[in-house]
């Protein structure tokens, strides 16, 4: 069964997001504008890979989504910290080398949402819980990595 | 990360203008709403118990970015351009802090002052700009009275206009001096220029008015001020003329017209240039003093009036020649003056020379050739030239030297000649007539005194046969004695002398001498008065 009102709420958020992302295309003499067109798609695609989470009952689908979905949201608080640097004028402070250290941790992560299989430092026992609401998610317990990384993270 | 960008928006939010604020509170709020929900269900608290509703909270975010894109035109207008003018604007700028150490620099200060901003920033600022005293000096004084700094040498040298402002933490505590350069070097020399271009109108001797539309005079320089003083007047409207005053009624100046004219003021007679310039609604007058020029002018025409009327009584003519071309050439006067019709005098100097006679050739050439070399002060000669008719015409010439070259020699050779034939004549008639009377005089056997008039006198000159008739040994024995002494009686001779003194002569009356050897004779005298 479809969960619908989630669905189509998470479907407005994604077109939203795309519609924003490209109209932001309109301003790219602007250093904010690239920054802000990722973080859109980046929604987008973290609505979207929910939508096919929750519209499905398959645990290994769910954990494929699921690490799909860190390819992308592992970028988002990166994202918003360039929006707001070049957004207050300090883009000069941007080097390569520290945009290289700032994607350290997502890089990490994107590697340990991707091995999830084979390790247990970013999440593991994963099983099909079922929500209040009537459709199932992924199911998991937290490695030693997730919350060291989420506090820095985030 | 998240908090990072907290902070750097709640920065924007609390310290920027509403437009700023507002844009980064609705784009803080935009992601914090699902940052949050994201933590809430970390913590285990969410509507749908096992579920994120995170993404979910996108439509919602959307509209709250819909507002800061469209109503708030975020990534359209951020606050980037105080960082953008530091960054970008072409003026150098540099922030010191307290301890006088470089905070910060534009790439314009960097390339400037060739500094480095990996190693400039946080030394001491008079370290790092330690050859550039002038900016030293500045940086320990902040105000508002900008100051001016040559940088570099030679056509690289640039002017800067200095200001150090404060910058205020917290509006009381100072944070920092901001020393900001502008490049002044293109408007220093235009002023330069400027003020060089006003000294044309206020050191020029001219006179320069301008009026507007109104004939109200908007600017008179110093040498109108001065004339107006020499000219006992005041106002300066004085030179602009009657009708240019009525053409000026006030609206604007249709077409740009340019007059020359001569004006009258009092005794002085100005040249006035009258432009009408449109383009600034003026009318522009540009005015010299020519009375010194007139009068000249005048005095020039009368004095060659007088010169043309003395060549036509003196039959004379004006001749030059050029030294540098041997040419030579005569004015109407002299050719008519030989006969000829203008024109056939020949130009170069040898032809010219064989109109003269030749036995004269040699009497003038040395003269003019002694002159031109400066061993003569004057030129003047009385030579013989052939006229028109084959005869020869006694010409006074006197000329000098009028034109010479850069370098000193004589270039034109100019005077005038004047036909003395009739004058020559004259005088050799006279020598003729003179020779006849001095023979006349010698021989005649009739005694002739000549003697000054009273009652003493004295004997001027006698002939042969006074000498005889008195018995003097000699002309000069007679011409040593006393008139009276001759007179038998003493006092015939004062009767004599003022009869003929009165009437003018006396005839044939008989009179009786005393010879010098002391022999009484009879003779009849004739007198006449001379006046000398």
């Amino acid at each position: 069964m479809i969960p619908w009102p989630f669905v189509l709420l998470l479907l407005i958020g994604m077109f939203i997001h795309v519609a924003f992302g490209l109209y932001s295309r309109r301003f790219r003499m602007q250093p904010v504008q690239l920054p802000f067109e990722i973080l859109m798609y980046i929604c987008a695609a973290w609505c979207m890979t929910v939508i096919f989470d929750i519209c499905s009952d398959s645990l290994p689908f769910k954990v494929l989504i699921m690490q799909v979905r860190f390819m992308a949201i592992s970028f988002i608080p990166l994202s918003q910290l360039l929006i707001a640097i070049f957004f207050t004028g300090r883009g000069l402070w941007l080097t390569r080398r520290r945009l290289g250290l700032l994607l350290v941790i997502p890089s990490v992560t994107v590697v340990l949402a991707l091995t999830t299989q084979y390790n247990t430092l970013f999440r593991y026992n994963y099983s099909l819980v079922q929500t209040s609401a009537g459709f199932s998610v992924v199911g998991f317990l937290n490695g030693v990595c997730s919350s060291a990384m989420y506090l820095p993270f985030n | 990360m998240e908090a990072i960008t907290v902070l750097l928006l709640l920065h924007v939010i609390f310290g920027s203008p509403r437009l700023y604020s507002r844009q980064a509170l609705l784009f803080l709020i935009a992601i914090l709403i699902p940052v949050i929900v994201d933590a809430l269900f970390t913590f285990g608290i969410s509507p749908v118990q096992g579920y994120n509703m995170a993404p979910s909270t996108f439509a919602f975010t959307g509209i709250l970015l819909a507002i800061t894109l469209f109503e708030y035109r975020f990534i359209n207008i951020v606050p980037i351009a105080r960082t953008a003018l530091f960054e970008q604007m072409g003026d150098p700028m540099l922030v010191i802090d307290p301890d006088g150490r470089l905070a910060d620099f534009n790439p314009a200060a960097e390339r400037l002052f060739k500094l480095d901003r990996s190693t400039g920033v946080g030394r001491v600022a008079t370290e790092c700009l330690q050859q550039y005293e002038e900016l030293r000096v500045h940086l320990g004084q902040p105000g508002p009275q900008p100051g001016i700094i040559a940088v570099g040498s030679g056509p690289n040298r640039r002017l800067f206009e200095v200001s150090v402002g404060e910058i205020l933490s917290g509006g009381r505590v100072q944070a920092a001096k901001m020393v900001v350069l502008r490049d002044i070097t293109d408007r220093s020399r235009v002023e330069e220029r400027a003020v060089h271009l006003a000294s044309f109108p206020e050191l020029t001797p001219v006179i320069i008015l301008e009026a507007d539309v109104n004939g109200a005079v908007v600017y008179a320089n110093p040498a109108c001020i001065t004339s107006l003083k020499a000219i006992g007047k005041i106002d300066p409207r004085i030179f602009i003329p009657a009708d240019i005053r009525d053409r000026l009624d006030g609206r604007a100046i249709p077409t740009s017209l340019h007059e020359e004219r001569e004006i009258e003021i009092g005794d002085q007679v100005f040249r006035e240039n009258v432009y009408f310039t449109p383009e600034f609604s003026s009318v522009r007058i540009y005015a010299n003093d020519i009375t010194g020029r007139k009068r000249a002018e005048e005095a020039l025409r009368e004095s060659k009036d007088q010169f043309i009327l003395a060549l036509d009584v003196g039959n004379a003519g004006v001749w030059e020649w050029d030294i540098e071309t041997n040419e030579v050439r005569f004015d109407a006067r002299f050719h008519t003056m030989l006969g000829y019709t203008p024109g056939d005098l020949p130009f170069a100097l040898q032809e010219w020379m064989s109109y003269h006679h030749p036995g004269d050739i040699q009497l003038w050439i040395p003269k003019a050739e002694a002159y031109i070399r400066g061993d003569s002060p004057v030129y003047e000669s009385e030579h013989r030239i052939r006229t028109r008719d084959g005869d020869w015409a006694w010409v006074f010439t006197r000329g000098k030297i009028i034109k010479r070259t850069p370098a000193g020699s004589p270039k034109l050779f100019m005077g005038i000649a004047i036909n003395v034939s009739e004058t020559r004549q004259a005088e050799a008639e006279l020598a003729v007539a003179q020779q006849r009377y001095c023979e006349l005089f010698e021989g005649v056997n009739i005694g002739i005194i000549r003697s000054t008039p009273g009652p003493e006198g004295a004997i001027i000159e006698v002939n042969p046969a006074a000498v005889r008739i008195f018995e003097a040994d000699d002309r000069e024995q007679l011409l040593t004695v006393s008139p009276v002494d001759r007179y038998a009686d003493a006092g015939e001779r004062r009767r004599i002398s003022d009869e003929v003194l009165a009437k003018g002569f006396i005839r044939m009356m008989e009179v009786r001498y005393r010879t010098l050897r002391g022999k009484s004779i009879w003779a009849r005298i004739s007198s006449t008065k001379k006046i000398s």
